[in-house]
Order: structure tokens, then C-alpha cells, then sequence
């Protein structure tokens, strides 16, 4: 593990150029991939003009963007405004710096391990940067100086704040059975087979972390940032350019990181059936980037297919959402994962409780705000109004 | 080394991005700055070894605290604050506090600098070879009974690390115990020795903490409540 000095900064530039290269290649593939699979979903072809197969649609879409005319509204706060979309793209890339993208490879005789740094609070790491891409859009929304702008960036804000807490509590049970906080620690914990995995015996508190994944990156069905028959284009529709395509870029990015982090805590890592241990030190730590690869990308491919899938929720439906039922779940997981765990210390019983508890859970919150429901607004319009910020 | 150049890029962003909180007219903008600030504290707290400190600051202050701040300003449609506002009749009260404060600050800084406290790298360059000193035997007791540490543990899991045939703390040379101290400082950091302490030593405060807090939410929902007229009938 103790690597020399120079090995040591050597190997780290190395996986900082490579990493933050491949997340970018990244945005490029699921660009062409959400635009191919909405094809297929809608029984459509895509993009299939730029290129064999479409595949240079990235391409086109990036130069497109370089090309036009940058745009800078008169009535914005300048450097804010300007700030504003790089503030977005740090939090998005500083995140995969934890990330183990696969055990380690040995390379003239230096284990190398497949991560950036393996820092003991992890997966705090990731909680604080994520927490702080909330300004990039609160920031661009503000300095647009539009009213739109500012609601879609109010509204997103709000989102996020409310999913920030379902998305931390749900990682705590799976914190407390791995007594790590060190994404490595946890993913090696997991071992080799899909059914000692975490998304088995934390069955809830995974659906309740993609949950709020979702609406942390803004998507659908959580878009309601961007939601174009209310808002123009929400928080980015002052912004062209370069500057529209850094926030674009970023949700993606967020998507990839987040969906890469789930994978880590949730989905075993780079553990697939014993095949990460075939071949030898060499091989094996490059099956094993195959394997969480893999995985990422089954995920982003969930991403992609839960946005063409399902329709957008009203504002109060979202709330609802996330303090009445993510929330209550996350909770209920905790108590019931700490309570099992220093009983009986059975994984199998962790997961079945979890499960029975959710349920349960779920059963109550539904029954107290049945009977404490307030009457319905009368239509989707009625959303919690901001104050607008008029122009000074 | 490089915890000091850290100290130093952080330190002055602490104190620059502080003064611009009171000097930007934009509340938005003190805001931001303000983040900046907590940000170069966490950065602070990242070069003292103390990553989970420096991670909760990020997630607490710079994630949400400060994020309900431009919020507020956002929604009260705070707008530039007139150029002659800010001079008014606490200044005065500021100044002496402040010169209070800094005296005392130089105060402090002079009686660590007078040998209460020599620095590390000074006591090893004049004795290279020599035995560990008394001084630091204090220092790694101080960290046992603060940490709840035993020797026992020190000796087997941490002296090994630093001096490969010894296994007491005693045995260690003076250059070999300021290792020593630095790794023992390092590892209290880690969020389990953390934890351990905070729900042993420090539980009273701890609980204290809480409920105040407790106290604190509850004041909010009672501030806010309002009976509803259609219901209160």
C-alpha cells in the first residue's frame, strides 16, 4: 500500500488525466446515449445522421455549442453570472476523486490501486461537495436576474435541500454494518456475489439513495427546475453558449458520478461472481474497471430510462415525496438496521426486517396524512409562489 | 512542509474572503464570501490532520447554513445597502472590542513563542540521537487520557510504524517521538476516535448540544404555527 514518493505523484497525475478524461468522454456517450434510447423508447431512430450510427452526434453537439454567439444579458450580476456555471462543474468532478473505479493493478511490482485517494471520511467527502452544487444553480439563477430564472432556481434549490437529507440518512445503515466510512472499505466488504451485496440488505434505503439521486441531479421526474412549460428553461435560460453547455455537462457528470458512487455503496463495487480475481495482478485490476463500468453504466442506462418514462411530479407531490415517505423510510431503515444488527448480528434478517419496516412505515405515513390532508390545490398551477425579484 | 504552505493559502483566503464579507456592499456577494470563508476554515482543519472536522464544517455551514442564507436574502429581495448606512454608533463599541481582541491575540502569540511551547523541528535539530524527552511523554499521556487511548495499544500498533525494532514509546528517540506525536494527532482525527471520544468523554456536552438544538426546532415550529381558521372551529 506504501508506495514511494514518486510513484506515488506519478500514478495519482496519471489517474486524475485518466478519470477526469473518462468522465468527460462520459458526457459525450450519454449524450448520444439519452438522445438513442429516447429514439428507441418513443420507437424512434435517433440520431443517425452524423457519423455511422449517429456516433459523432456528440461531436456536432459540442461544436455547435463552441460556435455560437456567447451571449451576456445586460441586467446580470456579471461575475456571478460568469461564476455561476463553473461552480456547477467543480463540485461534479472533484466528487469521482474518491471513487474506486476497481481494486488495483501491479505494475512493475507497485500495487496501484484503482482510486484517486482512499481517504478514511469518503463518503463524507462526497456528501459535502455534493451539497454544494446547489449553487451553481441558486447562484446562476440569481445573477440571470429573471424572473424565471429565479424560480426554477428557487424551486431547485428547495429539491435539493429536502433530498440532500433522505439521500445522507440512507447511507447511515449501510455505514453501520461496514464500520467504514471509505468507499474501498465499503465496496471490498461486499464480496463477490450479487446476493451479499448491500442493495439486498438495504433494500429501502437503495431505492430511497436513487431516489433522491435522481433528484439531486435534476432530472426527470424531478425536473421541475427546468420545467419548460412553466419556466422557460428554469435557471440555465439566460445562459448560451458554452455557459448553457457547462450546466448541461454537469448534470450528466452528476449523473455518472452519482450513479458510480451508488455502485460503490450499493451494487458490490467491482465484484462480479469471482471474475475481478481472474488473471494475474495486472489483468485482474483491469477486469475489474470492466466490471464497475458495467455497472455504472446499467445504472446510467436507468437514469436515461426512468426520464423517458415517466412524467414529471407537481411541486407538492415532490415535497410530498421527499419528507413524507423518503425521509420516514430512511429513518425506519436505521432504527431497524441498529436494532437488528446489535441482536442478532444476521445480515439476512437486516434485509428482511428493513423491508417488513417500510412497509410498515409506509402504511403509517399514508394513514396520518389521509387524515390530515388538507384539501387538494385546485389545480397544478397552484405551486407555493416565490417573491420575484424585480430588477434594480 | 506542506501543511505549513497549506496553512498559509488557506489563512490568508480566511482572512481575505472575511473581510470582503464586510466589505461587499451586494449581500448576495458577502454571502458568497462568507462561503469562501468557511471553506479556507475547512481547508484549515484539512492541514491540522482533522478531515472529519473539516468535512462536517463543508456539509453544515458551506452546504446548508449557508445555502438558507441566500435564500433569505433571495426572497426578502435584499438589495444594495446604501453607501452611508454602515457607519453608525456601534462603531465606536466595535473598535474597542476589536482592539481588545487583537491585544489579546498578540498577548497569546507572545506567551506560546516564549517557550511554553518550543516547536518540534528546533528540539530535533539540536539532538538528533537523543532519548525521548519528559515533554513528550506528557504530550502522548495528554493524548491518551484525552483519546482514551492505552500504552498498550501505542506500543504495539503505532511505535512499530515509526521505529521498526522498537515496541515501547519509552525506547524512542526524540526526532522518532515528534513522529510519533504527529501520527497519534493524525489518526485522533479519523471519525470513529471521533465518535468514541464524543460519546464517552465529551457525552454531557454532547447531549447538552442536542437539546439545545431540540429547543431550537421546537421554538421555530411554535413561532410558525399558525392556527388554521378552518380547522380551529
Amino acid at each position: 500500500m506504501d508506495l514511494p514518493f514518486h510513484v506515488l505523484i506519478i500514478s495519482s497525475l496519471i489517474k486524475i488525466v485518466v478519470v477526469v478524461h473518462l468522465l468527460l468522454i462520459g458526457v459525450m456517450a450519454m449524450i448520444l446515449a439519452e438522445r438513442k434510447v429516447s429514439g428507441w423508447i418513443q420507437d424512434r431512430h435517433g440520431p443517425n445522421r452524423v457519423g455511422p450510427w449517429g456516433i459523432l452526434q456528440p461531436v456536432a453537439d459540442g461544436i455547435k455549442f463552441l460556435l455560437k454567439e456567447d451571449l451576456i444579458p445586460d441586467h446580470v450580476d456579471k461575475p456571478i453570472y460568469l461564476l455561476a456555471p463553473a461552480i456547477i462543474l467543480v463540485p461534479a468532478l472533484v466528487t469521482c476523486g474518491v471513487v474506486p473505479f476497481g481494486s488495483s493493478i501491479t505494475i512493475s511490482g507497485y500495487e496501484i490501486p484503482l482510486q484517486i485517494a482512499d481517504i478514511n471520511i469518503g463518503i463524507l467527502y462526497v456528501l459535502a461537495i455534493t451539497s454544494l452544487g446547489v449553487y451553481g444553480v441558486v447562484l446562476g439563477a440569481w445573477a440571470s436576474n429573471n424572473k424565471y430564472s429565479l424560480l426554477g432556481g428557487l424551486r431547485s434549490s428547495a429539491q435539493m435541500i429536502s433530498y440532500e437529507l433522505a439521500l445522507g440518512l440512507s447511507i447511515i445503515g449501510v455505514l453501520m454494518l461496514s464500520g467504514s466510512l471509505s468507499l474501498r472499505e465499503i465496496a471490498i466488504q461486499q464480496g463477490s456475489y450479487p446476493w451479499t451485496w448491500n442493495f439486498l440488505i438495504h433494500f429501502p434505503a437503495f431505492l430511497v439513495f436513487t431516489t433522491a439521486a435522481f433528484a439531486e441531479t435534476n432530472r426527470l421526474p424531478f425536473d421541475l427546475a427546468e420545467a419548460e412549460q412553466e419556466l422557460v428553461g428554469g435557471y440555465h435560460t439566460e445562459y448560451s453558449s458554452m455557459k448553457f453547455a457547462m450546466y448541461f455537462m454537469a448534470e450528466y457528470m452528476h449523473m455518472i458520478v452519482g450513479s458510480a458512487v451508488a455502485v460503490s455503496l450499493f451494487l458490490g463495487g467491482w465484484h462480479f461472481f469471482g471474475l475481478e480475481t481472474v488473471g494475474g495482478p495486472f489483468w485482474s485490476g483491469v477486469i475489474s474497471f470492466g466490471i464497475f463500468f458495467a455497472k455504472t453504466a446499467f445504472f446510467l442506462f436507468v437514469f436515461i430510462w426512468v426520464r423517458w418514462t415517466l412524467p414529471r411530479f407537481r411541486y407538492d407531490q415532490l415535497m410530498n415525496l421527499g419528507w413524507k415517505f423518503l425521509l420516514p423510510i430512511a429513518l425506519t431503515a436505521i432504527v431497524v438496521t441498529a436494532t437488528v444488527w446489535a441482536f442478532t448480528q444476521s445480515k439476512v434478517l437486516v434485509g428482511i426486517l428493513n423491508v417488513v419496516a417500510a412497509f410498515i412505515a409506509v402504511a403509517i405515513v399514508s394513514t396520518i396524512s389521509a387524515m390530515t390532508r388538507e384539501p387538494e390545490p385546485a389545480d397544478a398551477r397552484d405551486i407555493p409562489s416565490f417573491t420575484e425579484k424585480s430588477s434594480s | 512542509m506542506a501543511e505549513q504552505i497549506l496553512f498559509i493559502i488557506f489563512g490568508i483566503l480566511a482572512v481575505g474572503s472575511a473581510i470582503c464579507v464586510i466589505a461587499f456592499r451586494n449581500p448576495i456577494h458577502s454571502a458568497l464570501a462568507l462561503v469562501l470563508t468557511f471553506f479556507s476554515l475547512a481547508g484549515l482543519f484539512i492541514s491540522l490532520g482533522a478531515y472529519f472536522v473539516a468535512a462536517v464544517q463543508v456539509i453544515v455551514y458551506a452546504g446548508a447554513i449557508m445555502v438558507l442564507f441566500l435564500f433569505v436574502i433571495m426572497l426578502l429581495n435584499l438589495g444594495r445597502l446604501q453607501a452611508g448606512r454602515q457607519i453608525n454608533k456601534a462603531k465606536v463599541f466595535a473598535v474597542i472590542v476589536g482592539i481588545v481582541l487583537a491585544v489579546e491575540v498578540t498577548y497569546i502569540g507572545i506567551k506560546v513563542y516564549d517557550g511554553t511551547a518550543v516547536s518540534p523541528s528546533q528540539r530535533g535539530g539540536e539532538s538528533v540521537g537523543a532519548a525521548i524527552t519528559s515533554e513528550q511523554l506528557n504530550q502522548i499521556a495528554a493524548i491518551e487520557s484525552t483519546y482514551r487511548l492505552d500504552r498498550s495499544e501505542i506500543n504495539s500498533d503505532y511505535v512499530p510504524k515509526i521505529a521498526e525494532q522498537k515496541n515501547t514509546v519509552e525506547t524512542l528517540s526524540a526526532s522518532e517521538a515528534d513522529q510519533l506525536i504527529k501520527k497519534l494527532q493524525g489518526e485522533m482525527g479519523k471519525p470513529d476516535r471521533i465518535g468514541t471520544i464524543l460519546f464517552t468523554k465529551f457525552l454531557l456536552p454532547f447531549e447538552v448540544t442536542s437539546l439545545i438544538l431540540l429547543a431550537a426546532l421546537i421554538g421555530v415550529i411554535v413561532l410558525v404555527k399558525r392556527e388554521n381558521p378552518n380547522t380551529a372551529a
